[in-house]
């Protein structure tokens, strides 16, 4: 099968069918991507400014790692999910999209430097912070979830 | 039931030369909306952090007035950043939004959550938090602060509801 025979493929299954024809469930799989993706970012910067010592800075790092982990995987299930149903009924038309390429890149990159991150603060030990290179790490993290944002706006108005 | 007649001054202001550049510029019009989506996260996201303190489901050894204490300039500075490009997305298509029943819903909600939040705020500050911290009901409020963080999470759920909606009702 042919990377372009399996776009089709996806367009083709009964999911995918049932999205693109129906009013209602774009409308509903659009307002979970985005509530998904509020949620995301909203436990990202609480997480960054935390590791910052801007907010919270009496809540131990890995007591808060801890605390938001169970919302930052609902808003990720959220944001992927809502993501994948989008992308379905049109996939060959998002892969040939420059900005949702851009967007996957990004959004894998802040996936994997973000779970490496929560891993570490959850075992950090009472009293202790994070290192001047983890926060400036937490800081990039941050910034490439905020441009997988907007890459994702931009697909409406890239080719 | 429903003025849909676009008052004269808002109809000037929507074909001014500014909203005009603004309107049909290629990347300033989707750069503001993509800048009031990511505002929302600040905003609204941060406000259901609070908001999930409130309910006592996030964060519950950590005083109530501390969490919002902590938080408020952030998601007061979203809200902000969402408010100023709402009101210039708005303005450039006020002709499309004026009539529009979901545009007018997400406003009036919008309003409820902001009279819900002042409420807590005022009670909050006449109890000084001491009651708060202790996650007890404050002596001047009209409902909990778990009613509060709960109905405010209920209100901005249906806010950004109501603003996908936007772009299949124009």
């Amino acid at each position: 099968m042919t990377y372009a025979s399996l776009l089709e493929f996806l367009e083709a299954t009964s999911i995918a069918v049932v999205i693109d024809q129906t009013r209602w469930a774009p409308m509903a799989v659009q307002i979970v991507h985005v509530i998904g993706f509020t949620l995301l970012l909203a436990v990202i910067v609480a997480f960054t400014l935390r590791a910052q010592r801007a907010v919270l800075t009496s809540v131990p790092l890995a007591q808060l790692a801890n605390a938001l982990r169970p919302y930052y995987v609902l808003a990720l299930w959220l944001t992927v999910a809502g993501g994948i149903l989008l992308f379905l009924p049109r996939a060959v038309a998002y892969a040939a999209n420059d900005a949702f390429v851009a967007k996957l890149v990004l959004m894998v990159l802040a996936i994997g430097l973000q779970y490496a991150l929560l891993r570490r603060a959850r075992q950090i030990p009472e009293g202790q912070e994070f290192s001047f290179a983890s926060r400036m790490l937490v800081a990039a993290t941050t910034a490439l979830w905020f441009a997988a944002g907007a890459a994702g706006r931009a697909i409406g108005f890239s080719a | 039931m429903f003025r849909t007649t676009i008052p004269e001054w808002l109809l000037r202001l929507e074909n001014s030369a500014l909203l005009n550049a603004f309107r049909e510029s290629l990347f300033a019009y989707p750069i503001v909306e993509g800048a009031h989506l990511l505002g929302l996260s600040l905003a609204v996201g941060l406000l259901a952090l609070v908001d999930l303190r409130l309910a006592g489901v996030l964060l519950k050894d950590t005083p109530i007035h501390k969490v919002v204490v902590d938080l408020r300039p952030w998601f007061i500075g979203g809200f902000t950043a969402v408010i100023l490009t709402g009101l210039f997305l708005f303005i450039a298509k006020a002709s499309l939004f004026y009539g529009n029943w979901i545009f007018w819903t997400k406003m009036g909600l919008i309003v409820l959550a902001g009279l819900n939040a002042l409420h807590f705020e005022i009670a909050f500050r006449r109890t000084h938090s001491a009651s708060l911290v202790r996650g007890s009901p404050a002596a001047a409020a009209w409902i909990t602060p778990r009613a509060s963080g709960l109905i405010s999470l209920a209100f901005w759920l249906v806010v950004i509801a109501m603003g996908r909606l936007l772009a299949y009702f124009q």
